[in-house]
């Protein structure tokens, strides 16, 4: 094994992987930076027995320990539980302060906060504050990885999960978060269901502004008709994908939407989101958007049929 | 031969945006002067244009609280415009969110008006209904959310002013209207005990 701190490449000798030359397309990390002049040893894989230890001290990679030994074709994929390493797939990316150039022969592209590996359409890592589970969460129940984005890993992200419907309402949680802001917030939500004459919400990735910083509230004088604490939602698609102009916005029941998304901290009975609970779901979601302060929002709904497939 | 197809291209793009500016004046001239005959005309306009043509033009209606205090004063041809527009929306939920709050409150204003316009518009299927009774009279606005006990006494007092209205001829679509509010009553009921 060999670390070249200059171009932050990675060789591998055959005496280390077994039978043959690995085709090593990154590193992960589970990412803790290395404190400068000490030794520390970071586990990589997915706790499937397909994986290796890398000891790494100030900054340089000094050992590399697989726990099994990899053939050539061995690839590594996060969040399956597969055992067979020669028929795995393997994504490992550097942490950020080694990451500012690919490891030679490799097909990433860097993004400023992690790889993606154009070949199989898919980010190689979570984002640095690990807002989604595996890098798949990007990918799958109709989202791209390329148009449904958080290029950079910096956005402020509501994902919403559905969870099932009704006859007229779909029930979900949500969970807002951001790169820059420690705090989080979890929460419920309601919408219209896929049957009912409403409007509806097709799953995806959204980019989204809150109105009370946009231009366009001003279009609507004495701002009484339109609440500017909604959160507008660009290029909304229906389930039917029509564009139609969707917003989050507070709420208790069905009745309180026409095609939006109701937020709110708690849930009742009869598909309800409960007292008192509303306005703070939005408050907390504007708050983090406010000190997150880039800019950016993104709003990532998953179907009811991705939690299925999750188990 | 040139200058004279030229001529005529000219001629074609001005009549397409008088007819354009024509369509989207019948219903700002309704905004600004609510009453039969430019409803009269709007109307019709929806019923005949295109789908992106409807679209520019209720965006327009959006874009003003003009409609929207005309419900509040109980003019008619407000409300009746209103349940076109829920028939032709199909790009913003929000202002028909605001549609239901606005003819909703007519409940207590006034009951009889509110009844009498709906009965002409509301057709009780689930499949061939654009008017969703259970918004229209149970989005109480904004400033009821999260106020259980708010939005309770408000159901109460429309399911009374319902209960006032005793024409005949409303009497079907009145026990619609107090079979939806008194779900909602029971709802509520469930989560204030």
């Amino acid at each position: 094994m060999n670390w070249n701190a200059a171009d932050n490449s990675l060789t591998l000798q055959d005496e280390f992987v077994g039978d043959g030359d690995i085709t090593l397309k990154s590193i992960t990390f589970q990412i803790e930076y290395s404190p400068v002049g000490s030794i520390t040893e970071y586990s990589v894989g997915d706790g499937t027995g397909c994986g290796f230890n890398v000891a790494v001290s100030a900054g340089n990679v000094q050992e590399v320990n697989f726990d099994q030994p990899f053939t050539n074709t061995a690839i590594f994929v996060p969040g399956t539980t597969t055992q067979d390493c020669d028929n795995a797939k393997g994504f490992f990316v550097l942490p950020a302060q080694y990451a500012s150039t690919l490891i030679a022969g490799m097909h990433l592209n860097y993004f400023g906060a992690r790889y993606y590996d154009a070949d199989v359409g898919i980010w190689t890592s979570c984002d640095p504050k690990h807002k989604f589970w595996s890098p798949y969460s990007y990918t799958g129940n109709g989202i791209s990885p390329i148009i449904g984005i958080d290029p950079n890993g910096k956005a402020v992200t509501i994902a919403i999960y559905r969870t099932g419907q009704n006859d007229n309402v779909t029930r979900g949680v949500f969970r807002v978060s951001s790169d820059i802001v420690d705090n989080t917030f979890t929460g419920y939500t309601l919408e219209p269901a896929t049957m009912d004459s409403k409007f509806k919400l097709g799953a995806g990735t959204y980019t989204a502004y809150q109105r009370n910083r946009s231009a366009r509230t001003k279009d609507y004088p004495e701002g009484r008709e339109y609440n500017p604490e909604r959160i507008q939602l660009n290029n909304a698609l229906s389930e039917n994908g029509e564009n139609y102009a969707a917003q989050i916005h507070i709420g208790n029941s069905y009745d309180d939407t026409q095609g939006c998304i109701l937020v709110g901290g708690g849930e009742g009975p009869n598909n309800t989101l409960t007292g008192g609970t509303s306005e703070n779901a939005l408050e907390w979601i504007n708050n983090i958007i406010d000190k997150d302060a880039s800019g950016e929002i993104n709003v990532i709904i998953y179907d009811e049929d991705l939690l299925a497939t999750r188990g | 031969m040139n200058i004279i197809y030229c001529k005529f291209l000219i001629c074609v793009c001005i009549i397409i945006s008088v007819i354009y500016a024509e369509n989207d004046c019948i219903c700002q001239k309704f905004l600004i002067l609510p009453n039969e005959n430019n409803f009269n005309k709007c109307s019709s306009f929806f019923k005949q244009a295109k789908e992106n043509e409807i679209d520019s033009t209720i965006e327009i209606i959006t874009q003003t609280g003009s409609l929207l205090d005309a419900i509040d004063n109980q003019n008619q041809f407000a409300v009746k415009l209103s349940y076109e527009i829920m028939r032709f929306m199909r790009v913003n939920p929000e202002y028909l969110e605001y549609l239901d709050i606005h003819i909703g409150a007519l409940i207590i204003k006034n009951p009889e008006f509110f009844l009498q316009t709906l009965s002409e518009y509301y057709i009780d299927s689930t499949y061939h209904n654009f008017i969703n009774l259970s918004s229209l009279v149970g989005n109480l606005g904004d400033e009821y959310v999260d106020k259980f006990n708010l939005q309770y006494k408000q159901v109460k007092k429309r399911i009374y002013s319902m209960e006032q209205v005793k024409s005949t001829k409303l009497n079907n679509i009145k026990m619609i209207v107090l079979n939806q509010l008194k779900k909602k009553k029971l709802v509520l009921e469930e989560l204030i005990k």
